[in-house]
């Protein structure tokens, strides 16, 4: 009987607290609680912007404390905030089924590095004496920011292209078959037939040779999303975006071409 | 003066042509001379002026009065259409009902919409956050 209480005591503590839900966090879970910290760093930087302007008016000592402690908390709410971002991605990564597992593991060491810096630069916030201290040390992530913004956008182009390997690998399934089928039935159409048949499938494995050539062009360039400035991180990640949406296209011409070959398989003629 | 002619009801052996008489102009044939007409009355030229504005005048109100007319009705003729060929027959190939093949197009149709949608994930967006406090600056 004790033993019986032993084994079903904490499995109804689980059930009740539901505390077996929180320990596989979903990229639903994340983004819940990013959005919560969004909200949350909305409002302390409010907070922070009216004590400022009240410092900067009244210029007293009471205004000035007021600024400090509204600056520390939205110091610390932003690292908070960024934090959550990167555990967001994390978990998108985590669930992208066309990732390898060494790729996912690259970008991971990334958020991983980035999560790090944040984690030791909010320890950096309870010392904070003076509006000084709170400008240094808001600098510091200012500072690093440019690096920490070209580690998302690197993320973020990964996870495009795990979807696009999801679709090219559907792809690949669907022209085999179709090759496959073709072959196999062959005899049952005209020569002629036969030669717009074949040329349907050289259209389709053209497109799949440009697809593959773009993803390369788009995994080197994505390696160089750098810069010293969140804009020019945008801009590389602005180009790499485009050649994402052109390969993208081409497996969808792809597909148009497969269904001309099936519109002209359907008959005999 | 023509000659006599008898004729063969007359007698055949009497007729003799008498030469025609030479014409001779009427003497002292001369026009008569122009006789001068009476003077007639001229004109005024105010009249001449009334008749032409009542002229021009009745002409434009006709060419105006012609210009009002309503259009005429354009009666449509209905032209007969051409008889629409027949669309023509396709044999289907042994391939269009084969379950393999069936599978292939729902596939195809299937991977053609998700390449259709929206390919970024709208919540990946990254947050906007304000790097500096700018205590200094008022």
């Amino acid at each position: 009987m004790r033993r019986v209480l032993f084994i079903l005591l904490p499995l109804v503590f689980l059930l009740l607290t539901g505390l077996w839900r929180r320990v596989a966090a979903t990229s639903a879970q994340a983004y819940k609680d990013y959005l919560f910290q969004y909200d949350l760093y909305r409002q302390y930087n409010a907070d922070f912007k009216v004590a400022r302007t009240e410092y900067f008016k009244f210029q007293s000592l009471l205004s000035q404390n007021a600024a400090l402690e509204k600056a520390k908390t939205v110091l610390g709410q932003r690292d908070e905030l960024l934090r959550a971002y990167l555990l967001l991605l994390n978990e998108k990564l985590n669930e992208d089924p066309g990732l390898s597992t060494v790729e996912k593991q690259l970008y991971q060491r990334l958020i991983t590095s980035e999560i790090t810096f944040l984690q030791n630069h909010i320890l950096l916030i309870p010392s904070i004496g003076s509006l000084d201290d709170a400008e240094s040390v808001s600098g510091q992530l200012t500072t690093h920011y440019a690096i920490l913004y070209a580690s998302m956008r690197q993320t973020m182009v990964a996870l495009s292209l795990g979807q696009l390997a999801m679709s090219a690998k559907q792809y690949e399934q669907i022209l085999t078959g179709a090759t496959n089928l073709i072959r196999t039935n062959r005899s049952g159409f005209a020569a002629q037939k036969q030669a717009v048949l074949d040329r349907w499938l050289l259209s389709v494995t053209d497109k799949k040779s440009l697809y593959q050539q773009k993803i390369d062009t788009i995994t080197k360039a994505n390696s160089l999303i750098k810069g010293s400035s969140p804009e020019e991180v945008d801009s590389l990640y602005a180009k790499v975006r485009k050649d994402l949406a052109e390969a993208k296209q081409y497996l969808g011409e792809g597909m148009s071409y497969m269904q001309e070959l099936v519109n002209a398989a359907r008959y005999q003629d | 003066m023509l000659p006599a002619i008898r004729t063969n009801m007359d007698n055949e052996s009497s007729f003799i042509p008498t030469p025609p008489t030479p014409y001779e102009p009427p003497k002292n044939l001369e026009w008569p001379a122009a006789t001068p007409s009476p003077s007639q009355p001229r004109t005024p030229v105010w009249a001449i002026a009334a008749t032409v504005v009542l002229v021009g005048t009745l002409a434009i109100i006709f060419v105006v009065a012609s210009q009002r007319k309503p259009a005429p009705i354009v009666t449509e003729v209905a032209s007969p259409t051409p008889t629409p060929s027949p669309t023509p027959v396709r044999t289907p190939s042994i391939l269009a009902t084969q379950s393999a093949f069936l599978n292939l197009q729902a596939s195809v149709s299937s991977l053609s919409a998700l390449l259709d949608a929206a390919d970024q994930d709208s919540t990946l967006t990254p947050p906007v956050v304000d790097l500096k406090l700018d205590l200094g600056k008022q």
